[in-house]
Parts: C-alpha cells; structure tokens; sequence
C-alpha cells in the first residue's frame, strides 16, 4: 500500500517538474547561446579521451564527463572559463576572461611521478671510485596547472566568428603568455548541431620553458639540458555534432586535433607531434 | 494506520487536481468552456490569431445570449439549455467572454481567453575555451 503512495507521489511531483519545464522551455535556446541567470548542468555518458603527446605519460579516458555553466547579465563561468563581458553587442564581445592553459592539463592527467631516467635511456655513470661521489638524484618531472588571465574579443556575424584570446599565467608563477586566434561557427539543421573551429595558439618563450625544459633538479644536477626555446605557434581544427534525442538528451561526437610546434619535439619530454581529444556519447542536460 | 493512508490520498489527489485539474474545470465552476483557454502569439507575431470555441450549458431553459464585448458581439439564442458559438480572433489582449440573461443582462457565466507572448528567454553567446573536453 505505502509503495503506491510512494508511486503516486513520485509520478505526481514527476508530472509537476515536467509541466514547470514545459512552462519555462517553451523554446529552444540558439545554438552556441545560454539563457542568462541560469546554471546549466549536463552530464556526459559515454566514452571521452585525450591522447597525451608527452613521453611516457597516461593519456586520459573517462567514461562519465560532467559540464557546467552559468551566464549571468556581464559575468560567466563555462566549465573552467571566467569571464566578465565589457562590451557585448550582436557583432563584438569583449570580456576581461581568465582560462585554464591546455599544456599545464597534459602534465596532469594521470602518472606524475616520472623522473628524467623514465622518459629518456640515459643511464648515469656510477663513479664510485671517485672521493665525495653522491649518486645524483633525479627529481620528479611535475608541472602545475597554469590559469590564464586576460582578455578575450570575438568578431561574429552570420557566416564566422573570430576571437582573440589573450592570457598570462596568475597561478604557478611562470608569467608565461599565450595568445590565442580562432575562427569558428555553428549551424543547426533540425535536430542536428554542427560546429567546427580552427584556430592558433602562440606561446611566449618563458610558458614553453617551464612545461617543456628540464631543470637541473630533474637531470640530477649534472648538466644543463642546453636546450634554447622560443616562443611557439600549436594549431588545433575541432569539429563536434550533436543530435538532440529529446529535449534533455543528445548524442554528442566531438574530435580536436592539436598539432604541436616542430621546436616542441627537441624537448626530451615530448614524443608525438599531434595529438587527438574526442568525444563521443549520450549527453544528458539537467 | 488505514485512516493515515486515507489522509496521505486525499493529500496527493488534491495536489494533483490542484497541479492539474484546473483546466479540466469549467470556468468558475460553471458551465461556460472556452476552446482554447490559451492563445499563444506566434514567434513574429504581435496578435493571437485564432477560432473560438464557446459552449455553454445548463439546466434552466431561458433566453441566453453569448457577449465578447470587445468584439462587439452578442448573439442571443432563445428558450434553449445548450449554446455554442465560434468566433474568429485577432487580438492582441486577453478575450472576456459573457453569458447574460438576454432581458435583465445578469452575468450569468463569465470567462477568459488569455493571450501569451511568446517572447524568446534572452540569451548569451557562450564562451569555453582554454582546456576544456567540449
């Protein structure tokens, strides 16, 4: 008997929350937009992957990605994205934003604790013969994430959109600079959405340096590693589909392509030249 | 512990005709329904275009007449129990509908097609970039 209450409740309070959501999403909000004053929650069934370019290092594969957002009147979070809009008009955006840098994500995606003697064959020479010999240490090869603050503009019109995104380092102390160009755009036919977008990052030599240079520490104080960089362009082409199921679910197949700076591949800690982010499953909109 | 279970289905069934029995009802709990209760403007549009449906019964056999006043209408039907009515609309505001005593112009029913905008939420263009899977 309680079971049936319980049965009539749920399937009561159910028609109720169907009926507030009928009431309140009595349309579709324009792809690539978000209702303002809403947190928006989704979370993705299915199977999400980045390849890591570096040596000896995990690439990462989930089976369950959540993502988030809410877009206030100026201000808005999207997943790692901060941004206050100081101008936004149909055609021009503006935004004082700060993000989170991809390089900094590759280091910490599964094993950190890698040595300089895990990622390369060198093997040191023990000359224990010698008076005062200390085996050298190699220290862990870590590195932080890197939070970018700056600023973004992005051009848009019916055909394009074109953003400039500019960041310094504000969390590990690198001050390192990126700047990032896209072009980019959606379209949506019935209940499919397309996306695609191409775009370029430069690197400021001081960014490249911290993620991609080895210290003394982590080459046991022998030598310098002797390697000189400086400031790199990476460029990545996207494309992602979605097919909306109902109003809540849709099917989601996203792929990214990063093809790294051929100056990257002379540090010992990388080894691919590209690499591959993808997506593909049931994303389910709270 | 049986009245208790009593209690809690009187509880749910009211909330659930509260949620949703209210357009079941007629009007004022009487017998003048209007079809639709709701026009809803189409994207682009500025009025509610639309038929209106109005139907009324009762038990007393009288002269009756049906009256949207903004329409100007009123059409009467005479020693009868049943009435029915369909006007075409274009309107931009919420539709009052009478049914009066033809002689004496008592109200005797009364009820309201309401008109809704549909307005579109306003929207941001989103941003994500940086180190996201999406």
């Amino acid at each position: 008997m309680k079971v049936k209450f319980i049965g009539l409740f749920v399937f009561t309070l159910l028609l109720s929350v169907e009926q507030a959501f009928a009431n309140q999403q009595t349309n579709d909000i324009p792809i690539g937009e978000a209702s303002v004053g809403e947190w928006s929650f989704a979370l993705l069934g299915g199977y999400a992957a980045i390849e890591n370019p570096l040596k000896e290092r995990d690439s990462l594969e989930t089976y369950v990605l959540p993502t988030w957002s809410y877009y206030g009147e100026n201000f808005y979070i999207d997943n790692t994205t901060l941004g206050y809009s100081l101008i936004e008009t149909d055609t021009l955006l503006f935004d004082i934003a700060g993000y989170l840098n991809e390089d900094g994500a590759l280091f910490n995606l599964g094993n950190d604790n890698l040595s300089f003697l895990d990622i390369s064959n060198y093997v040191p020479r023990k000359n224990v013969l010698r008076p005062g010999y200390v085996e050298p240490v190699f220290a862990d090869i870590e590195r932080d994430f890197s939070y970018m603050a700056g600023a973004s503009i992005q051009w848009l019109n019916e055909y394009i959109q074109a953003r400039f995104v500019y960041g310094k380092d504000i969390s590990v102390g690198h001050h390192g600079e990126e700047i990032t160009f896209s072009l980019f755009n959606y379209y949506q036919f019935g209940h499919v959405k397309l996306n695609w977008q191409l775009g370029a990052v430069r690197k400021s030599r001081t960014l490249v340096e911290y993620y991609y240079d080895l210290t003394s520490d982590e080459i046991g104080n022998l030598t310098s590693t002797g390697l000189t960089f400086d400031s790199i362009t990476n460029t990545y082409g996207q494309i992602a589909v979605s097919y909306q199921l109902t109003r809540h679910l849709d099917f989601v197949i996203s792929v990214k392509k990063t093809w790294l700076d051929d100056q990257l591949l002379i540090s010992p800690l990388v080894e691919k030249d590209s690499y591959l982010k993808g997506v593909a499953g049931i994303n389910y909109k709270f | 512990m049986r009245q208790k279970h009593l209690q809690q289905l009187h509880f749910f069934l009211f909330f659930f005709i509260v949620t949703y029995g209210n357009n079941a009802l007629a009007a004022n709990g009487k017998a003048l329904q209007v079809t639709p209760q709701i026009c809803v403007v189409a994207q682009g549009e500025k009025r509610c275009q639309t038929v209106v449906d109005i139907q009324y019964h009762t038990d007393h056999l009288a002269d009756y007449c049906i009256v949207i006043a903004t329409y100007h209408i009123r059409r009467c039907y005479q020693q009868v129990q049943q009435l029915q009515l369909q006007v075409d609309v274009k309107t931009e505001n919420s539709l009052e509908i009478e049914v009066q005593e033809q002689h004496s112009n008592a109200v005797i029913a009364h009820t309201t097609m309401d008109v809704v905008m549909y307005k579109r939420k306003e929207t941001r263009k989103r941003r994500n970039f940086g180190w996201n899977f999406l």
